[in-house]
């Protein structure tokens, strides 16, 4: 039987994640592209975006890393991810659960929720922010395992 | 070291003082006490962790390692610690945000965020007033 032949990934063949809709932690495989949130049942994606040239994009949702490069401009309603890394301009709102890191040359105009800022000198902002342990950020991870 | 400290932030409120008002300096100023009003300068202010201010701030260069309710306006930077609290409209030509600041408030932060928004020089070197919006002895003639 196939079930036989099964193997159960050994803890260091997992991440953990936390779904970007019900704020709950859950372990996934480390070579996974995507998931369903075994709490809510939301797709997740979990690759890591980049973006190079104009986009314009209603949400751009992933638990991976966003980078803007560059020469990109980027346009979206909402920008949700694990990280984001800005060296080019993006224009949405965004909520990061990791680092935004901004790039000496990156303009982002929007509202910005994350939990670590780090700006280059020359970058231009403009948008109302809430960084670190702040009321926004407060709702609070919920650590569950399965 | 103190000598030099003393020099770069020749102003400082100290841990136990309360001030309300308005200030103004020309060189530096390091508060460790209690702020409410408003601060204007050319120069450079310095909030250390202890300290707990409610103020509209207009100066050079800003660095908050303590609680912070107001407007910041820099016409250089604005430096927000590891300890930093704050809460407020930012405007600065450059930002840094230390790991583990807390902030949360609307944003500009570029050269065109603070044109034309240079703070004025102060007339002396501090000049305790009223609060905003208060009564303000007449000029002399």
């Amino acid at each position: 039987m196939a079930s036989d032949d099964y193997k159960v990934p050994t803890p260091e063949d997992r991440q953990t994640i936390v779904c970007l809709y019900c704020n709950k932690s859950q372990q996934i495989g480390r070579k996974a592209l995507s998931v369903t949130c075994r709490y809510c049942s939301k797709s997740l994606k979990l690759e890591d975006l980049r973006y190079k040239d104009y986009q314009a994009r209603r949400v751009i949702e992933t638990c991976g890393i966003v980078t803007i490069e560059r020469k990109a401009n980027v346009v979206a309603d909402r920008v949700n991810c694990g990280g984001l890394i800005v060296r080019g301009r993006l224009k949405g709102a965004i909520t990061s659960r990791g680092p935004v890191l901004v790039g000496p040359e990156a303009e982002i105009t929007g509202d910005v929720t994350a939990p670590v800022l780090a700006i280059g000198a020359g970058a231009i902002l403009e948008g109302r922010y809430a960084i670190g342990q702040t009321k926004e950020n407060a709702q609070g991870t919920q650590v569950e395992k399965r | 070291m103190a000598e030099a400290g003393n020099q770069e932030y020749p102003t400082v409120l100290g841990p136990d003082a309360t001030f309300k008002g308005e200030l103004t300096f020309e060189k530096g100023m390091r508060v460790m006490g209690r702020f409410e009003g408003k601060v204007t300068s050319p120069g450079r202010i310095h909030i250390a962790r202890e300290a707990k201010m409610q103020a509209d701030v207009e100066a050079g260069a800003i660095i908050v390692e303590g609680d912070v309710h107001g407007n910041l306006s820099a016409s250089d930077r604005i430096e927000l610690k590891q300890s930093a609290h704050y809460e407020g409209d930012l405007r600065a030509s450059k930002l840094v945000v230390d790991e583990g600041a807390v902030f949360s408030g609307h944003v500009s932060v570029g050269p065109e965020a603070v044109k034309g928004r240079a703070p004025q020089p102060a007339a002396g070197a501090v000049r305790p007033g009223g609060l905003p919006g208060q009564p303000q002895p007449a000029k002399l003639a």
